[in-house]
């Protein structure tokens, strides 16, 4: 019933469906109206994650350790909750510089060196070769299996048939021809595959509904509900050890630890998943519908993965049966020819889906980054000057895909027989994990280089191999036995399997602690010891702050010429002539130039330009290199580069240090203008001074000189007349000395050269004798004095010469304005708190309110137009001042017009001053 | 001890001094009275104000520094209000740019504190002099106008063209008239304007400015 030819049949309309879908997804692609574009396909397609070794490794996994197969999947769930930091990240970088795979992502962080991409892709392709052997077991074994329905029996060792009788091998070459066909039928400068998405998409639910449709028909066909399934399960002692969380693991615990660290990675690193998640993804929106889609995925898939196990385990107790088989053997067990057949379905479904993406990933990375950077460097093929390299590009990926595949089923020839299927898997989960030190790094460390991601990777990769690749050709009966029994050379410490005697862990612990050690040493390390050049540091910034850029480009120093029509031949080359028109034009557009008929400036954006789009047909590596030579790149001197780099940083830190700068300026200008309008204002009160001090001097000189002229030149003057004469001189030559001694009392006071000879003072004696003094000139004018001053002593401190000055002075004042005849000056005394306060009141006209404060400063009078009373020098009251502050005093004047002024000033007390010297 | 007739128009020039010092006022009045010259003393300007009375003839000596109104201030309110009278500015030596401002502003001259009795003598006495003059001319203005408002249209005409430099054979083609006719006019009109020849007919035509000023037709 289920003949060979049937299952081949079925096989093939299957995989005939998956490229019809392809082509149609291809079609609706090239019309513009892609089927992908959706983030629930985004999220479908990412599920190629679950493989053949899900499908039916799971199921074995769980048979023999319980729980032990959840890792695999907790890792992704895991990592996927972080993605929106990490691959946000990649997927920003990635679209930005065109990046066509991991080998191409890691390279251009550490400046697009050929020797690394070169390096991943090895690493890579080495790395990936047992799980696709993996997918070339499952599917052929599953067809043995199968195709003895409905006898169960275990498919003998492959090795006994010849090679044409192979199934392995036959499925390997048709897995191949699929994937030429998918993925290299023409060449696309950004590397999507949009056909091939939406098949994986397909696939990823055919073998969802697959697995579950197995699942519920063992749940609920053969048992009574998972309830009586795991009832039925705990009455047996083995079954019910394995359903103790972490029991059934070697090593426990740290085996769960590595076992999630390292799918965590693997969701990252993986060439297929770097493939689908980020060369595919076309919205960066997507993510978000794909990191809760995808671990629902994860979780519908493995819902049934224990109840599968336990009733395999139930129903085949003698273990006659292998756990990898028991999706398929249970459903032949009872007779269910067509579930069976959906189950090779789904599980041929998840190894192609597998097989197709990741093939496609490494050739690209093997053409790219392995093949085409030798090829270029070959003078002696030309490649440089050949038209169109495009057949030449399709040919490498064919020949690598098919170059993979038979790798892939060599490997499974030499080592596939002695494993299950999940060891296979997980030693190509450690080899990609070796990616994680210096992509992860590089996302989120500048200071990563070159050199040292080499070096890390070289170590990593070495310790991979060493301990796990090398047992595996052991237990193949490749390598003696002694190898890994003893060590090589008999040395215990270099055990591959227990390295420097670090023992009693599992084999993938083992390896994963030793190789990241070496590899996140090495990297850390020689990084730290070098430090990067222009390049790298360029592309460093490019990848670190990708997110903090606003405008996309690396092309900030980039420094060279090139001719646009060099530059358009040389994308013609790869794209074609029709593409790099394409590619020309937009960016003529996009920059409001001219294309075709003028020269487009080739300025570094457009060299930038055409480096992407070749990077997408032969990967920035190779795309550098031949860009390189047409733009005759200028060499830039790594110390001229820092500079720039040091000045682009600092940009910040200057604009920060002029915005204080100039504000610093703007005050020291503002305090300059104002130093400047009180030199001014000094100016102008200087020249006033001057003005004022000649007016002075001069009118009295004047009435001097012209009497005593007069008095000489005529005798015949009346004789009264002549006693006048010499009366104003007189008076006029006291008024001179008057105010020559004022002038230079002003002069001593303003330098600080009066001698002050304080003493203890009695006030009232002082006011008394200063009345006294003055009494003369107040009866000359008719005026009325009187002192109130009370009894006794008053005490003050001070120079009783200089206080005696002040009272004369106010006094005189007080006369000089006083109506002759009719006026009336008080003089009196009062006790304040800290110190005494001397009134001299007149009867006078008054000081305008405005004046009251000036009259106190240096030849300021109050302007007196009404009175016309005779002038001082304007130099008494500012004395006064001077020598009331100096005592520890104050002066002012209260007065209204017309009524009036009481200038007033106090002396602190004897006792007063004397405490505060103390103090 | 004021001169009699002080402040008529028709009186003795009389100097006016405004100074707020008393020693100097009482020398000014002692220099003045002692060489014949009307003085008359003042302490403010506003003082000044008061009692000048427009149009007597004169001078002012100003000191620059006063109380209250300054001499700067004084001598823009005289400008303002139309009263031409010479001033001569008494300061002190830190004033000199002062003065020398206030004399493009049309004072007359400015004498320096402390100054010889001689020296301010003789200024007033050329302010005098200057009022004089100034006075004069006013007066020839006055009756060159009044002349010229007593010529006819016709005789204008004439005058006008007799200015320009015109032969009568000329004007008359000009004016369309006989030559006779025109000799008539000429005669008729220097008899009007009191001149006995032709270069003083047009010295007080042009000086006067007499041919720009609105007609006014006696």
């Amino acid at each position: 019933m289920l003949s060979g030819t049937v299952i081949v049949l079925a096989a093939f309309a299957y995989l005939g469906l998956l490229f019809a879908i392809a082509y149609y997804a291809d079609k609706r692609a090239d019309a513009g109206r892609s089927v992908i574009a959706s983030p629930y396909v985004y999220s479908l397609s990412l599920a190629v994650y679950a493989t053949a070794w899900t499908f039916y490794g799971s199921v074995g996994r769980a048979a023999s350790d319980g729980v032990g197969f959840l890792p695999i999947y907790i890792g992704p769930t895991l990592m996927i909750a972080v993605w929106w930091v990490v691959m946000r990240k990649m997927l920003r970088i990635s679209k930005q510089n065109r990046i066509t795979s991991l080998a191409d992502f890691i390279a251009s962080r550490y400046g697009k060196s050929a020797a690394l991409a070169g390096l991943v892709t090895v690493i890579a392709v080495i790395g990936i070769l047992p799980y696709i052997s993996l997918q070339l077991k499952a599917i052929s074994s599953s067809y043995s299996i199968l195709v003895h329905y409905p006898q169960i029996s275990m498919p003998a060792s492959a090795g006994g048939h010849p090679l044409w009788q192979d199934s392995a091998f036959a499925v390997a070459l048709i897995l191949a021809a699929f994937t030429i066909a998918f993925g290299t039928r023409h060449l696309d400068a950004a590397e999507h595959h949009q056909g091939m998405v939406a098949a994986i998409a397909f696939e990823s639910l055919v073998k969802l509904v697959a697995f579950l449709a197995v699942g519920v028909f063992v749940t609920f066909g053969l048992f009574d509900g998972p309830g009586a399934l795991f009832a039925q399960a705990a009455t047996v002692p083995k079954l019910r050890a394995m359903m103790t969380p972490l029991a059934g693991v070697a090593g426990s615990y740290a085996s769960w630890v590595w076992l999630t660290v390292l799918s965590m990675l693997a969701i990252l690193f993986l060439p297929r998943q770097f493939q689908l998640t980020v060369i595919e993804n076309l919205d960066e929106r997507h993510l978000n519908k794909a990191i809760w889609l995808f671990p629902a995925y994860m979780l519908a898939i493995n819902l049934f993965v224990l109840p599968i196990a336990f009733g395999g385990l139930l129903h085949f107790p003698d273990g006659a049966v292998d756990g990898d088989t028991f999706v398929l053997t249970l459903p032949m067990a009872e007779h269910k020819p067509l579930l069976a057949l959906l189950v090779f379905i789904g599980g041929l479904s998840a190894a192609t889906g597998m097989v197709i993406v990741e093939t496609i990933a490494l050739s690209t990375m093997v053409c790219n980054d392995l093949v085409m950077p030798v090829l270029l460097r070959l003078r002696a093929l030309r490649l440089n000057e050949r038209r169109d390299l495009t057949g030449l590009l399709l040919g490498i990926r064919r020949g690598a895909i098919v170059l993979i595949l038979l790798l892939g089923y060599l490997y499974f020839k030499l080592a596939g027989e002695a494993y299950a299927l999940v060891s296979i898997g997980l030693v190509s989960f450690a080899a990609v994990a070796q990616f994680a030190p210096v992509a992860l790094g590089g996302l989120f460390w500048k200071g990563g280089t070159r050199n040292g991601a080499l070096a890390g990777l070289v170590c990593g990769f070495a310790v991979w191999v060493y301990t796990l690749l090398l047992p595996a050709f052991e237990r193949s009966g490749w390598l003696p036995v002694a190898f890994v029994e003893q060590g090589p050379f008999g040395i215990a410490l270099l055990k591959p399997l227990a390295l420097f005697g670090l023992g009693g862990l599992d084999e993938i612990t083992h390896a994963m602690l030793w190789s990241l050690i070496a590899n996140v040493g090495a990297y850390v390390g020689i990084s730290l010891a070098g430090s990067p050049t222009l390049n790298e540091r360029r592309q460093a910034s490019l990848f670190v702050d990708v997110l903090r850029r606003s405008n996309p480009g690396g092309t900030k120093f980039w420094c060279g010429t090139a001719s646009s029509t060099e530059l358009h031949g040389l994308l013609a080359r790869f794209l074609g002539g029709e593409a790099a028109d394409d590619a020309f034009g937009a960016y003529a557009a996009r920059k409001g130039l001219r294309w075709p008929g003028g020269e487009l400036a080739a300025a570094a954006e457009l060299v930038h330009e055409v480096e992407v789009h070749r990077a997408g047909a032969i990967g920035s590596a190779s795309a550098r290199v031949m860009v390189a030579s047409v733009a005759k790149e200028e060499a830039l001197e790594v110390d001229e580069v820092r500079e720039l780099l040091d000045e682009a940083s600092q940009v910040v830190a200057y604009s920060v240090r002029l915005e204080q700068k100039s504000r610093e300026l703007e005050a020291a200008s503002a305090e300059l203008r104002a130093a400047n309008e009180r030199l001014k204002e000094l100016d102008r009160l200087k020249d006033d001074f001057v003005a004022t001090v000649t007016h002075e001097l001069r009118t009295p000189l004047t009435s001097i000189r012209a009497f005593s002229q007069i008095l000489s030149d005529s005798p015949d003057v009346a004789p009264e007349q002549r006693a006048r004469f010499v009366a104003i001189i007189t008076k006029e030559t006291e008024r001179l000395t008057r105010l020559i001694d004022q002038v230079l009392d002003l002069a001593k006071i303003e330098a600080g050269n009066v001698e002050w000879r304080m003493a203890a003072v009695d006030l009232r004696t002082l006011l008394s004798e200063a009345v006294a003094g003055m009494s003369r000139v107040f009866e000359e004018r008719g005026i009325q004095v009187s002192l109130q001053v009370g009894q006794g002593e008053l005490l003050v401190r001070a120079d009783p010469d200089r206080l005696i000055q002040v009272v004369v002075n106010l006094l005189s004042n007080a006369a000089k304005f006083c109506a002759p005849g009719r006026g009336r000056v008080e003089v009196a005394l009062a006790e304040e708190a800290r110190g005494l306060r001397v009134d001299v009141r007149d009867n006078g006209p008054g000081i305008d309110v405005r004046d009251q404060e000036i009259i106190f400063d240096k030849f300021r009078q109050a302007r007196d137009s009404v009175a016309g009373q005779p002038q001082g020098s304007g130099l008494g009251l500012y004395i006064c001042r001077r020598i009331v502050e100096h005592l520890g005093g104050r002066i002012w004047v209260s007065s209204r017009r017309g009524e009036g002024s009481c200038f007033s000033f106090t002396v602190p007390g004897a006792q007063e001053l004397a405490g505060q010297e103390a103090a | 001890m004021q001169p009699p007739g002080a402040g008529d128009s028709g009186g003795l020039p009389t100097a006016y001094v405004v100074e707020d010092d008393e020693s100097i006022r009482t020398l000014w009045r002692w220099l003045m009275e002692s060489n014949g010259i009307a003085v008359r003393t003042f302490e403010t300007a506003a003082e000044f104000i008061r009692q000048y009375k427009p149009g007597a003839p004169g001078c002012l000596v100003l000191d620059l520094r006063l109380p209250g109104m300054s001499g700067v201030e004084l001598q823009a309110y005289l400008r303002q209000n139309a009263l031409e009278i010479p001033i001569v500015f008494v300061t002190a030596h830190g004033d000199v740019r002062t003065a020398v401002a206030a004399i493009q502003d049309g004072a007359f001259d400015f004498i320096e504190k402390p100054f010889s009795y001689r020296q301010a003598v003789s200024v007033v006495r050329k302010a005098f002099d200057r009022d004089a003059e100034n006075r004069q001319r006013q007066a020839r203005r006055a009756d060159a106008t009044a002349r010229f408002a007593t010529l006819t249209e016709r005789e204008r005409a004439v005058l006008r063209c007799v200015i320009a430099g015109k032969m009568n054979k000329l004007i008359a083609d000009e004016l369309a008239i006989s030559i006779k006719t025109v000799e008539a006019h000429r005669s008729k009109l220097m008899e009007k304007m009191g001149v006995d020849s032709v270069a003083a007919l047009v010295q007080m035509t042009v000086g006067f400015s007499l041919m720009d000023a609105p007609v006014t037709r006696a």
